[in-house]
């Protein structure tokens, strides 16, 4: 079975539901839940051990603790209840996908090395604005590997300027010479 | 003298009696035994003639045969001689492609060994390379002028 076709139609449907419900701040709520239950994927194992009380309780535990939403506890119910709970990280990614689509934004995340100043982050951000002509939601990071420079990836775009990205250009310009 | 003379009618009668015995009874026996004889001997006579036709017939096909052979035994001497020396031929261009394949497979392997070299060497340069670039750009002016150049051409586009 295609499980990522399967978790797209599980997203669309709760997106249909209660997209409209879903906020900004919900967003970054839904990607740290997704990116947090992938890493303890065998909690979700354990959940169906519970008896439906327990299983009720575990849910609204869940919930405070990644502070999603309420609707979605009718989606951990709806899963648990086809014995499809380890599709939850997947859903959760593309139900944010979709909450960026309906809202016409933009997902960045944006590596630099040394870490940007404020005014930076501005220049950057109203740059990608410029650039893809919609609204961006950012994650700024500071990665070493880079040496020095920025690198701003989306799903769709990538904007890369780095000491170790020329460095990778010029390698793989000698090796293909070789 | 009368003896005489009743004694050749007596042998004149017996004659005539045996005579008409043997034409009338073993004339026609005879001729009918004789003539199928004959025509046993004339039958007897045509198959000898057919046997000695086909003996020489036989005899001239043995010949035509015999010949055939020679000339079949000489082509297969020459096809003997013409399969050795393909054979012959066939085993020095195999040895021949052996030995091309394997200076070929030499000179590969040399290939590969340089270009192996060559990766390695270039992969201690990128490394040190990298090395160097991080000490550098340790020192925050060199970051900062990156960065900037950075934004300058994000502000320009």
């Amino acid at each position: 079975m295609d499980w990522s076709n399967l978790s797209i139609k599980y997203a669309r449907a709760f997106f249909n539901n209660y997209g409209a419900q879903l906020q900004q701040a919900d967003f970054w709520q839904i990607k740290q839940a997704s990116s947090e239950i992938v890493k303890n994927k065998s909690v979700l194992e354990l959940f169906s051990l519970y008896q439906q009380a327990e299983q009720q309780k575990i849910i609204k535990i869940i919930l405070n603790h990644f502070k999603l939403p309420d609707c979605f506890s009718r989606l951990l119910v709806l899963l648990q209840k086809h014995k499809r709970l380890l599709l939850l990280p997947n859903i959760l990614d593309e139900v944010a996908e979709l909450f960026l689509y309906k809202n016409k934004l933009l997902f960045f995340q944006i590596t630099s090395c040394p870490e940007l100043s404020a005014s930076q982050q501005d220049q950057a951000v109203a740059y990608l604005e410029r650039a893809t002509g919609m609204k961006i939601l950012y994650e700024l990071s500071e990665k070493q590997a880079l040496i020095a420079g920025l690198k701003m990836q989306s799903k769709q775009f990538l904007y890369e300027d780095s000491i170790s990205c020329r460095l990778q250009k010029i390698h793989r310009k000698l090796v293909r010479q070789n | 003298m009368m003896s005489l003379v009743f004694a050749w009618l007596n042998f004149a009668i017996y004659i005539l009696i045996g005579r008409y015995a043997y034409q009338r009874w073993f004339k026609t026996q005879l001729s009918t035994a004789i003539s199928a004889k004959k025509t046993k001997l004339q039958n007897l006579q045509n198959e000898v003639s057919g046997l000695e036709n086909q003996i020489k017939e036989l005899a001239v096909d043995l010949v035509l045969q015999e010949k055939q052979a020679v000339d079949l035994f000489a082509k297969l001497e020459k096809w003997r001689e013409v399969a050795l020396i393909t054979q012959q031929t066939e085993q020095q261009e195999f040895a021949n492609l052996q030995q091309m394949i394997a200076k070929n497979n030499q000179i590969k392997m040399q290939n590969l060994a340089l270009k192996l070299a060559q990766k390695h060497m270039l992969a201690n340069v990128v490394s040190q390379t990298t090395e160097l670039l991080c000490e550098q750009f340790k020192q925050s002016e060199n970051a900062n002028i990156m960065m900037r150049g950075i934004f300058n051409k994000l502000e320009s586009r």
